[in-house]
């Protein structure tokens, strides 16, 4: 979501600790959940980082002065340079060089330790504090600004020499240009202080001139430059760049445009930020105010929570925001996009056009959708692998739900859709010839396998553990994810029973022999067991990594003869068709969507939406869809369109 | 009120034995020699079939602790139960590990259990001996989405906390070693008036998010508010961290540099980093209180395949039923969490702490198999001839855990506090002879 609010890509172990990624009723699409301090902290210094990136997105400060070319410094850059202390034998050296007045660079002495022209008349020299002119030549103390700044500049010009001479004239030249000129009597002096703004690369002089006669005019140069660079977005102001950038982010993270006091808050805190950034010596406090001011966008509560879920949350007139950000939160687990933003800020978002959005949406953020809604609801979008092949796996339950809404195919499908999208190696595992190895994603035509209930994804996550562990775990998984059924609490006496049962277990039996003792020990354990051991029982003729399998390892043949609603399932075949005809799981499938699109359980007043979803699409609802009845996709788009109405008239 | 007369007469007997011990002569209130709390949980129980003893024994899962020469720091106490009955241990007795009182299901988004030991611990401490942190809460991994879609309304909050300082407050462990190091060691870079922006910096925004809140409060329906209001309380909180100080540790280890952000990648060398952070804080007075998680309730991610090589995670190898390489699995695991409580008590100890500190150890469970919530797996350690530290105590009845907790508020000085839990899991007042 985050990525989307800035405008760029971002890897998923920025947000390891943003906890507003809450987890509701299965699904953690978006919701509220509190945050203490430990996880302020991580969060805050997740929304400094994600400050710093949006900074660094050209699009986003596009409307601004533009910036002067970045350079690197031209020599050492320091906050203060003396002539007398940073006096070296190297050109350059702190941006200090040692010229003569036709430009021409001196040479060191290292016997005198001075500077002087290369040159037979060698009269004019530079030493650590003194200068001396030459007959036709003077000495030029050079300083050369290693960026822009602003430079204070101050020290004094002394005749040290008051034997002799008429005494020197002094300037202090920019680019050539005469700052300060000064004539000293023999043996005076000329104190200076002034400040000027200086380019990278401007030159300041100092020189020394002899008047008519150039003996006994030693002169002593005492000169402190202070440098303040300036800020490369120093022309950048709340007014011309940085009300926009903020505005444009958090309207996108608040999902509204944003609201006067709200504006006028950001502008105060950038302002102030900034004003302080610039008293403390930032670097660059224009970046210090805004980094500052999106950071409190980041964790505003505003951003955080979704407040346009509830009642009163947005203001009246930003409603068809609300209903933007239902649409995008619900396709696009993230902000609405343009075209949605554009008809909610134009007025043209109303309950005929929510329905071509949504089928729009339905059809662009298809993945997206596949992965947040599905990828929850059939646990492919965790990650964690629990077998060599676990990606391959997880791919092809993906990649077959991703299919089963893009061709329009119905929910029931997800059971037996009549092929499967396997990489080799899964090919190889499910007995598949003609699948090369090196494969990805081959689409296979098959009876048997693609279905939910035959993909190893589920097979192998729900296969891990004991013997007993895996047809229960099975069995549970079908009954909560593909019915929506709900069993009775464990209570401590019920707990009792199946841990007395274990005990009395004849571990030499086969494995259907034991469970049915097991079940059979009270009607406490047949409460659930008489639900969850045919499922669970019948799936056994896949093993723990969900390959087939007639036989158990002891030879011991795989069969049931459980009746789950009164049919016979004696193998996943005749589970798979018995769920798929149940009208529970059609119901479970419009359950899940609704709670998907609600943020919460439906109530039990609003489950004639349920059934009204499982029919036969209404004429009403226009739909370019190509399926011609409920397609798992358009029940995707009725859901959400039918969960609009829902909270909106509920309190 | 008994316990609490039989323990002011315990002290006037001290006194009189001992009537030159000028720490107690000097002070009004005499102090406990006790002043610091840890508690250790692990979830999923131990190898304990049937809620009966099974592998937590001496010579079983409690091996490592016999091995580091520490049998005579550690007392196991038998026949605790925990949890209510409507409630799945696992989230029940995560959240309520340490405060005995039931979550609150339904909402998942609005997560309510009950104030812990560790927390009252601290408070209580805290105005007594000042610490820059009255409580420190460590652990390793986070679940953020929610992980069993057929348990809709349990928050996995109650997976991620074992404290919480109000009903409707927990606090969240802290995860990284690195991070830690930084929130007890680590000074900010730069000149005074470059760290004074900083802060100013902070406090302008958290001044931001507090008045955003409270508009939005304003808007939205009351049963909104409590959302909105534990979100201004914790930028009040940190607001207030800002402004303390005055506390120094110089850390006599460097900040950590490997790599945690997996779970198992690096899960030793995680929490022996964190034991020797935590000594290090106690030594220095920065915390007097601490609550450690080996893993979060659960803990599917869990595989300790550092130690163990590769296998299922911890709550598939506790559901074993009764398969051999999952028991074998499940025994291995609980030695490396009691390995990783020895690795504690013995930084205790060679920092002379141990003599001071109380150490809880327990879990949600004893059977993981069965969800099995009595005769759990509950350790009392710490030093003294005056505790039956060395020995297995073992109540002629099923007791509440709440009164071990009643007796840790007696050795830590606070004899007012006489009860704890609620409902079912109601301390009974009784001593469970814990005392030598």
């Amino acid at each position: 979501m985050a990525s989307d609010v800035i405008g760029v890509p971002l890897e998923d172990a920025l947000f390891q600790k943003w906890t507003p990624v809450a987890q509701v009723y299965g699904f953690d699409t978006m919701s509220e959940t509190r945050i203490d301090a430990q996880g302020f902290e991580e969060q805050a210094a997740t929304a400094e980082a994600l400050a710093a990136r949006a900074l660094a997105i050209p699009s986003l400060s596009s409307h601004c002065p533009p910036l002067p070319p970045l350079e690197p410094p031209s020599c050492n850059v320091k906050s203060t340079y003396s002539s007398v202390e940073d006096f070296s034998n190297v050109q350059g050296k702190d941006c200090w060089s040692y010229l003569d007045s036709d430009g021409v660079p001196m040479i060191f002495d290292a016997a005198n330790s001075w500077w002087k022209r290369n040159h037979p008349d060698q009269s004019p020299f530079i030493a650590r504090t003194l200068f001396h002119p030459g007959a036709s030549f003077s000495a030029v103390r050079r300083w050369t600004s290693p960026v822009d700044g602003l430079v204070t500049v101050s020290g004094e010009f002394v005749d040290t020499d008051p034997r002799g001479g008429d005494g020197v004239d002094v300037s202090i030249l920019k680019n050539g240009n005469q700052m300060d000129f000064r004539t000293i009597p023999n043996g005076g002096n000329a104190v200076f202080s002034f400040k000027l703004t200086m380019d990278r690369g401007d030159r300041l002089d100092f020189i020394v001139n002899g008047k008519a006669f150039h003996g006994w005019d030693s002169t002593a140069l005492t000169a402190t430059l202070e440098l303040k660079p300036f800020a490369r977005k120093r022309t950048w102001t709340w007014a011309n760049c940085s009300g926009a950038l903020v505005g444009r982010v958090a309207s996108r993270a608040f999902r509204r445009p944003l609201r006067p006091d709200e504006r006028e808050d950001y502008r105060a805190l950038y302002e102030s930020t900034l004003a302080r950034a610039a008293a403390a010596g930032i670097e660059e406090p224009v970046d210090e105010a805004l980094s500052t001011t999106l950071q409190a966008v980041f964790l505003s509560p505003n951003f955080m929570f979704k407040p346009e879920l509830v009642r009163g949350g947005f203001n009246p007139d930003e409603q068809s925001y609300g209903v933007a950000s239902r649409l995008g939160l619900y396709f696009r687990g993230s902000v609405a996009d343009e075209p949605l933003w554009a008809a909610a800020a134009s007025g043209t978002l109303t309950s005929k056009t929510v329905v071509a959005h949504a089928t729009r949406l339905a059809n662009q953020d298809l993945p997206r959708f596949a992965a947040n809604f599905g990828g929850q609801w059939l646990d492919f979008r965790d990650q964690r692998a629990t077998h060599p092949l676990g990606e391959d796996m997880r791919r092809e339950a993906s990649d077959v739900f991703v299919t089963i809404l893009r061709e329009g195919l119905p929910a029931e499908r997800l059971l037996s859709p009549g092929f499967t999208i396997v990489s080799g190696p899964l090919a190889s595992l499910y007995g598949f010839s003609g699948v090369p190895t090196e494969a990805t994603a081959a689409r296979v035509a098959s009876p048997s396998r693609g279905g939910v209930l035959s993909q190893a994804h589920f097979l192998a996550r729900t296969g891990e553990g004991s013997e007993f562990r895996r047809p229960i775990h099975r069995g549970l998984w079908v009954l909560s994810r593909l019915l929506c059924r709900p069993l009775p609490q464990l209570d401590p006496a019920t707990l009792m029973e199946i841990g007395n049962s274990f005990e009395a277990l004849d571990r030499s039996r086969p494995l259907p022999e034991q469970m049915a003792k097991h079940r059979d020990t009270s009607t406490r354990c047949g409460a659930c067991h008489n639900q969850i051991d045919p499922v669970g029982i019948a799936l056994e003729k896949y093993d723990r990594v969900g390959r087939w399998r007639d036989f158990y390892e002891d030879g011991q043949a795989i069969e049931s003869t459980l009746d789950f609603g009164g049919q016979s399932v004696r193998d996943p075949i005749e589970l798979t068709s018995a769920i798929e005809r149940s009208p529970e799981f059609r119901a479970c499938v419009a359950e899940k969507l609704l709670t998907f699109a609600l943020n919460r359980s439906p109530r039990e007043d609003e489950t004639c939406w349920k059934e009204k979803l499982t029919g036969p699409i209404t004429a009403a609802s226009p739909s370019p869809s190509p399926s011609p009845s409920s397609s798992l996709r358009t029940m995707s788009v009725e859901a959400l369109v039918n969960a609009l109405t829902l909270s909106e008239a509920s309190p | 009120m008994r316990t609490s007369r039989r323990n002011v007469l315990r002290w006037m007997g001290v006194s009189l034995s001992l009537p030159l011990l000028e720490s107690h002569l000097a002070q009004a209130e005499p102090s406990p020699t006790r002043r610091r709390f840890i508690a250790a949980y692990v979830p999923n129980g131990a190898y304990m079939p049937a809620a009966k003893n099974g592998d937590w024994t001496w010579d079983g899962a409690l091996k490592p602790l016999v091995d580091q020469g520490l049998r005579n720091n550690v007392m196991m106490v038998r026949q605790l139960f925990n949890g209510f009955e409507t409630k799945d241990p696992h989230w029940q007795n995560c959240a309520g590990f340490l405060s005995c009182e039931p979550i609150v299901l339904g909402d998942p988004g609005v997560a309510r259990c009950g104030v812990t030991v560790d927390q009252i611990v601290a408070e209580r401490l805290a105005t007594k001996i000042p610490a820059m942190f009255p409580s420190l809460e460590i652990g390793g991994v986070y679940y953020h989405v929610h992980l069993l879609a057929s348990h809709a309304a349990y928050s996995s909050d109650y997976l991620n906390r074992i404290s919480w300082q109000a009903p409707d407050k927990f606090r969240s462990p802290i995860g990284n070693p690195a991070h830690l190091f930084a929130k007890l060691f680590g000074g900010q870079q730069g000149g005074t008036a470059q760290i004074d922006f900083l802060h100013s910096r902070k406090r302008s925004v958290l001044d931001q998010l507090h008045k955003d809140a409270q508009r939005l409060a304003a808007r939205l329906p009351e049963s909104y508010r409590p959302v909105l209001a534990s979100y201004m309380e914790t930028v009040r909180e940190v607001e207030l961290g800002l402004s303390k100080g005055g506390f120094q540790c110089q850390p006599t280890m460097s900040a950590p540099r490997q790599d945690f952000t997996h779970p198992n990648t690096n899960y030793r060398l995680r929490f022996h980093l964190m034991h020797q952070m935590l000594v290090l804080a106690m030594q220095c007075g920065l915390t007097n209180t601490a609550t450690l998680m080996y893993g979060p309730g659960i803990s599917a991610d869990l595989t300790f395949a550092e130690d163990l090589g590769p296998g299922v995670g911890h709550h598939t190898a506790a559901h074993h039923g009764g398969t051999a390489s999952s028991i074998e699995r499940l025994k291995a695991i609980s030695r490396v969490q009691t390995g990783l409580l020895a690795d504690l008590l013995l930084k205790l100890k060679t920092a002379n702490l141990l003599d001071s500190t109380l150490v809880v150890y327990g879990s949600d469970m004893s059977d993981g198999n069965v969800h099995a919530t009595t005769n759990l797996p509950t350790l009392l350690c710490g030093a003294g001839t005056d505790l039956k530290f060395g020995q297995e105590i073992t109540p002629s009845s099923k007791r509440p855990l709440s009164d071990l907790y009643v007796e840790t508020f007696n050795l830590l000085g606070m004899t007012d506090r006489t009860r704890f839990g609620s409902g079912e899991c109601a301390s009974t007042g009784q001593p469970l002879g814990i005392r030598a």
